[in-house]
């Protein structure tokens, strides 16, 4: 099947793209397709026109004298990199708010976390304590689900100690994932995370009950002797 | 960090990723913790929107800047309907055989209900029913994309027709305060928008509409017909042979679905034929997989002391049997309505075409005077 760069005139049907009558304004209600029959809301602003090309090529080198950019030798440099000082042309150099990085310096700086702003993925360590704490819940609420109507003593036994003795390692897990990481938390929305109070009482709990349990097997086996 | 004093007001909508399936299984297995199908929600920041994505333990953020959106569209879909058929028939079908159960004299199949089947069935029409439910409170279902000079962006959270209008009633006003009023003149203009390449530079390219004869459609409709009359013979009797054919042609249709549902993505194919055609695969596949592991279960629970395939598969597939009537009864009755639909559908289609083609071809005008050739004057 041949495909075509199609591009949607802001009065046609986004589906089959075919014309329909303009409308005075901007309208939240739908209107409907007279061929396809689809219905669909269309609107449209005033940016859609601004038909300038806002983005920059590098100037090409008048003399061979001239300093040249590091990416583009054909091209001239206008400024260094705030960074790493390379020279770069005006395609290569990106403004921020007070300086000019190199492409290669923006993705280090990023990936160091020492340009913030420019930050776009955020790691959830909040979240990944909170389900290392639940696995045991995770594992042994549908076994039993599934065993429960078929309920034998081994079955339960089984479930029970999904739910205990994974605790033995992802309890101090979750906690240090919650401790190491409660300072760290970064969000796109700028709030503090609040899932670490609930990771640190869930592992605690977890730990007390395995404390307990050890206290009381231990007990119970000193006393025969 | 830069954004931290920015406050942000979401907007309504979060993404269900598959209609809320995933998004459940998410729930009951890992309590919503890990997100493995993605997440989206919108934040109106004070000059941009941010569109939140999650999966598993990492968050990315997008900002558009409502002076740069260009253009907007909701496109209203078919598939909160095809979900809620899908839904209402295995809903039914549940209810049918617990309906049954009490009539059948306790005997279905091999032996007794057990506990663990009747809850399981309980469980199963409970969630089918709790889904629907939810499916017809969510509303229709649509795909919204927001488009940008550079860029294409679906928004998945907004995948329902009302939630869809609610955001854009709060999201409009902002990008009209920072670009303006559109003008009638301005919307008189026609713009034409190239934005069609994704925020990693690929360029999308769309296949245009083309004319489908419905030939495929027609054969498929044709072959749930055929189906619909074999679920009558089987009301009748079983033979191996028939049995044999039967598994080769519910192959046949489901490779015929697939072949068709690819094709009638960007042919002119009415929009209820092509509804029809996912429903009907979605239903056989369902409906496959509901019953399978329930008969499975039910041959392992009931598993006789001397066990005789034969024998068991007669006693499976047994007429008087009323858990088997009601399988039977229900593909009868969804095969002949999709091949009886289909076909009108199909003709009816077809019909049409020939007289839109048809005027078409009367108001063509005839071709100019100086590209007919004119017979060489006389000496």
């Amino acid at each position: 099947m041949s495909t075509a760069l199609t591009a949607w005139s802001g009065t046609a049907c986004p589906r089959c793209g075919r014309e329909m009558e303009r409308l005075p304004s901007n309208s939240v209600e739908p209107r409907v397709c007279p061929h396809c029959k689809t219905s669909f809301i269309a609107l449209l602003f005033p940016a859609a026109v601004q038909n300038e090309f806002l983005g920059r090529y590098g100037e090409p080198l008048r003399e061979e004298s001239e300093a040249a950019c590091f990416y583009h030798a054909d091209k001239r440099a206008e400024t260094a990199c705030d960074r790493c000082g390379r020279f770069l042309c005006a395609l290569c150099a990106i403004d921020t708010q007070d300086k000019r990085y190199c492409p290669q310096c923006l993705e280090n700086g990023i990936r160091s976390g020492e340009l913030p702003e420019f930050q776009s993925a955020y790691p959830r360590h909040d979240l990944l304590a909170l389900a290392v704490a639940c696995i045991p819940l995770m594992l042994a609420i549908p076994i039993l689900l599934i065993v429960l109507p078929w309920a034998t003593d081994i079955a339960l036994g089984f479930a029970l100690g999904l739910l205990l003795f994974p605790a033995f390692v992802t309890a101090p897990a979750s906690l240090y994932l919650a401790l190491r990481f409660r300072k760290t938390v970064t969000h796109p929305l700028g709030r503090r995370a609040g899932w670490f109070p609930l990771t640190v009482l869930l592992a605690a709990g977890q730990m007390v009950v395995w404390a307990v349990a050890i206290i009381v097997f231990t007990g119970s086996l000193f006393s025969e002797f | 960090m830069a954004n931290t004093h920015i406050s942000y007001t979401a907007l309504p909508g979060r993404s269900r990723p598959y209609f809320g399936v995933l998004y459940l299984v998410e729930l009951v297995f890992t309590f919503g913790l890990l997100a493995i199908g993605e997440r989206t929600r919108l934040y109106l920041g004070p000059d941009h929107l941010l569109v939140l994505r999650r999966r598993f333990f990492t968050e990315t953020a997008h900002r558009f800047y409502f002076s740069d959106i260009q253009a907007i569209t909701v496109q209203r879909t078919t598939n909160a309907v095809t979900a809620n058929a899908v839904l209402f028939l295995l809903c039914a079908l549940t209810l049918g055989v617990l309906g049954l159960y009490p009539f059948s004299g306790g005997m279905i199949l091999l032996g007794d209900f057990s506990f663990g089947e009747e809850l399981l069935l309980i469980l199963a029409c409970a969630g089918f029913g709790l889904g629907l439910a939810l499916n017809i409170l969510l509303g229709p279902a649509c795909v919204t994309e927001l488009i940008t000079a550079v860029s294409r962006e679906p928004l998945p959270c907004l995948s329902r027709w009302g939630t869809a209008q609610r955001a854009l009633a709060l999201l409009v006003p902002r990008i009209e305060t920072a670009q303006g009023v559109p003008s009638p003149e301005f919307l008189n203009v026609q713009p034409v928008l190239a934005a069609y390449a994704t925020p990693a530079g690929r360029l999308i390219t769309q296949p245009p509409i083309t004319h489908d004869s419905g030939r495929l459609h027609e054969l498929l409709f044709g072959l749930y017909l055929l189906m619909s009359v074999s679920c009558m013979i089987d009301l009748t009797g079983n033979w191996m042979i028939k049995n044999a054919f039967d598994s080769l042609l519910f192959m046949i249709v489901l490779v015929l679905s697939c072949i068709a549902l690819l094709r009638q993505r960007h042919s002119d194919i009415p929009s209820d034929i092509r509804s029809l055609t996912g429903f009907a695969l979605g239903f056989s596949v369902l409906l496959f997989y509901f019953t399978r592991p329930f008969t499975m279960l039910h041959m392992f629970w009931n598993m006789p002391e001397n066990f005789d395939p034969a024998i068991l598969m007669s006693s499976m597939l047994n007429p008087d049997d009323p858990l088997y009537v009601a399988y039977v009864g229900t593909q009868l009755a969804v095969d002949l309505f999709v091949g009886l639909l289909g076909l009108l559908g199909i003709y009816r289609f077809r019909r049409l075409y020939r007289l839109a083609q048809h005027n078409a071809a009367l108001d063509t005008p005839p071709p100019p005077a100086s590209n007919v050739e004119e017979p060489p004057a006389a000496p």
